[in-house]
């Protein structure tokens, strides 16, 4: 069918109408000089095809709205799923904490006297998995050069994994690497496109060697943060905790620790297009998307951008903050047990500025003066009281 | 585009039925076609929704259904029959069809349901007494429902020839 498709449906319809121009009609002859235009044509301009469709397009009609119910249905059963493992998650979290006030309550007593307990800030150190399972260790302290599978050389060396793709050769597949960091570790990666990545304290990025085919697609958990090597070809996508990110090329901050209520992107440059299943929104620099977990509910917000992204250049930096976040990063860097006496301080804001490499007294002495809360360290455990 | 649940409910509006009916003219049996459709709306809606545009959506859910529907037929009539390379109709195809059909519609909605009732049934080949006793009219309550019917589409759509046969 040579002639665009919107002018031959106009034309069509023209004719039935008996409205056609001469000049639309010539085309339509041109047109139906290809025999099956001519066998379309012929069915559809014939009185008892057009009056039979059109019948049964009132039965599709009035079967429309039990199908929208069903299509609703079919695609909400698929979040039940997830619905049930946040219930799951809620159980759970009250079971740990048992735990750890139990054990609080018995090895605290015994460890009291013991005052060589010291803590440390975090490191830059991650645990890197790969394709084939392999799991290597990785701090600031190695050198390291291994090549995987896919032709890729992994070039480990002080804080940070880069990928240089020496051998262009054409790549037998994805190989997926992940990158983990536990409590009291960071580290960063450039990955074989030139995507600059961080991940801070108790996060994961699970990315392949190698990208292949039209898409570049990572999975991210914790805070990790983003510097997309442009590549107009090909999108570049996070995933994470059922959401999606697509990258208009840029950096950005994602923040979705499982611990915590809300998921957080944070724009600092450029432009991303945030989905979910409940909301789909492109988010300008300076922008914020919190999004509730329980919800689904998205709040778009202005900040400074730069305040978020902090943390890999080494500080911790925060513009009125809930006093919880504050401290639930603090703890993930310095792997402290937290306690609040009242849970109401978790909702104080205060603001920040120390290097995270500070001592944790430094840190909390700077708190305190702030606000009316204090700070009690007991070994690796940390409790939070209003004065 | 960006689309929010708002925009897919739009979107489901006003492609379920266009979707169908060209569902149908792969899969004839309703119930089927049914699922088929459903399903493609459920997936579109669960995967990327990375358009430029509307027409970019609507030439996504025609491929999405032509797809869909040779699968099935692949699956549950396994023959050595090649499905792509006979005659079903191309997604432009489709796309064309229904957006003509729509406007037809316009011009036959001018029609009552007996109306249209009487005409199928006499294109069909039957009668005006079987009509008659099929509909519970009179004989003569059908000829003057086809003249009516005949003279509506006369004037909506010139372009085709309409014989009035009264006496059958």
């Amino acid at each position: 069918m040579s002639i665009g498709t919107d002018k031959i449906t106009q034309i069509i319809g023209d004719y039935i109408e008996g409205t056609i121009s001469s000049e639309d009609k010539k085309l339509l002859d041109s047109w139906l000089t290809d025999s099956a235009n001519q066998r379309f044509f012929e069915r559809l301009t014939s009185k008892h095809y057009l009056l039979s469709k059109d019948k049964q397009h009132q039965v599709f009609n009035s079967d429309k709205d039990a199908a929208w119910q069903a299509t609703q249905q079919s695609i909400k059963s698929s979040k039940k799923v997830k619905l049930w493992m946040q219930y799951a998650a809620a159980v759970l979290v009250p079971l740990v904490l048992f735990f750890a006030v139990y054990q609080l309550s018995e090895v605290g007593q015994q460890r009291s006297d013991v005052a060589s307990y010291t803590i440390e800030p975090g490191e830059q150190r991650a645990i890197l998995i790969l394709s084939d399972g392999s799991q290597i260790e990785v701090s600031a302290a190695d050198t390291l050069i291994t090549q995987s599978q896919s032709g890729v050389v992994i070039d480990l060396d002080s804080a940070a994994v880069n990928y240089n793709d020496l051998n262009n050769k054409e790549s037998d597949g994805i190989h997926y690497n992940t990158l983990n960091t536990t409590r009291g570790m960071e580290y960063s990666i450039t990955l074989e496109d030139g995507t600059k990545v961080w991940l801070n304290a108790s996060s994961s990025l699970k990315y392949p060697e190698r990208f292949v085919g039209t898409n570049r697609e990572v999975y991210a958990d914790g805070e990790v943060y983003f510097e997309v090597a442009k590549d107009r070809n090909r999108p570049f996508f996070v995933h994470f905790n059922n959401k999606k990110i697509r990258v208009l090329g840029t950096q950005f901050n994602v923040r979705s620790y499982k611990e915590e209520n809300n998921d957080y992107v944070t724009l600092a440059e450029g432009s991303i297009q945030l989905e979910s299943k409940q909301a789909n929104v492109i988010m300008e620099p300076n922008k914020q998307a919190v999004v509730n977990k329980k919800s689904g509910q998205l709040e778009l917000q202005t900040v400074n951008a730069m305040v978020y992204g902090a943390w890999r250049k080494g500080n911790f930096v925060y513009d009125k903050a809930r006093l919880e976040t504050i401290i639930n990063d603090v703890a993930r860097w310095y792997q402290l047990n937290v306690f609040y006496q009242n849970h109401s301080v978790k909702e104080k804001r205060l603001s920040l500025y120390t290097p995270r490499q500070g001592s944790i007294k430094d840190l909390l002495e700077i708190l305190e003066a702030t606000d009316d809360i204090s700070f009690e360290i007991n070994d690796d455990n940390l409790i939070v009281r209003s004065k | 585009m960006i689309f929010s649940e708002a925009t897919f409910k739009y979107l489901f509006d006003k492609y379920y039925v266009p979707l169908r009916s060209y569902a149908s003219r792969f899969i004839y049996d309703d119930a089927e076609n049914k699922d088929v459709v459903q399903d493609v709306f459920t997936a579109f809606w669960k995967g990327s929704k990375d358009f430029a545009n509307e027409k970019a959506v609507k030439t996504y859910l025609f491929y999405s259904v032509r797809n869909a529907c040779l699968n099935k037929l692949r699956k549950e009539k396994p023959t050595s029959i090649d499905y792509e390379s006979i005659d079903l109709p191309s997604v432009e195809e489709g796309i064309i069809e229904e957006d003509v059909l729509k406007r037809i519609r316009l011009a036959l909605s001018n029609l009552t349901n007996q109306e249209r009732e009487v005409m199928l049934r006499s294109m069909n080949g039957i009668s005006n007494l079987e009509i008659a006793e099929d509909i519970e009219v009179s004989v003569n309550t059908i000829k003057t429902v086809k003249k009516r019917a005949y003279q509506k589409l006369r004037e909506q759509l010139k372009g085709i020839e309409w014989v009035l046969v009264l006496f059958s």
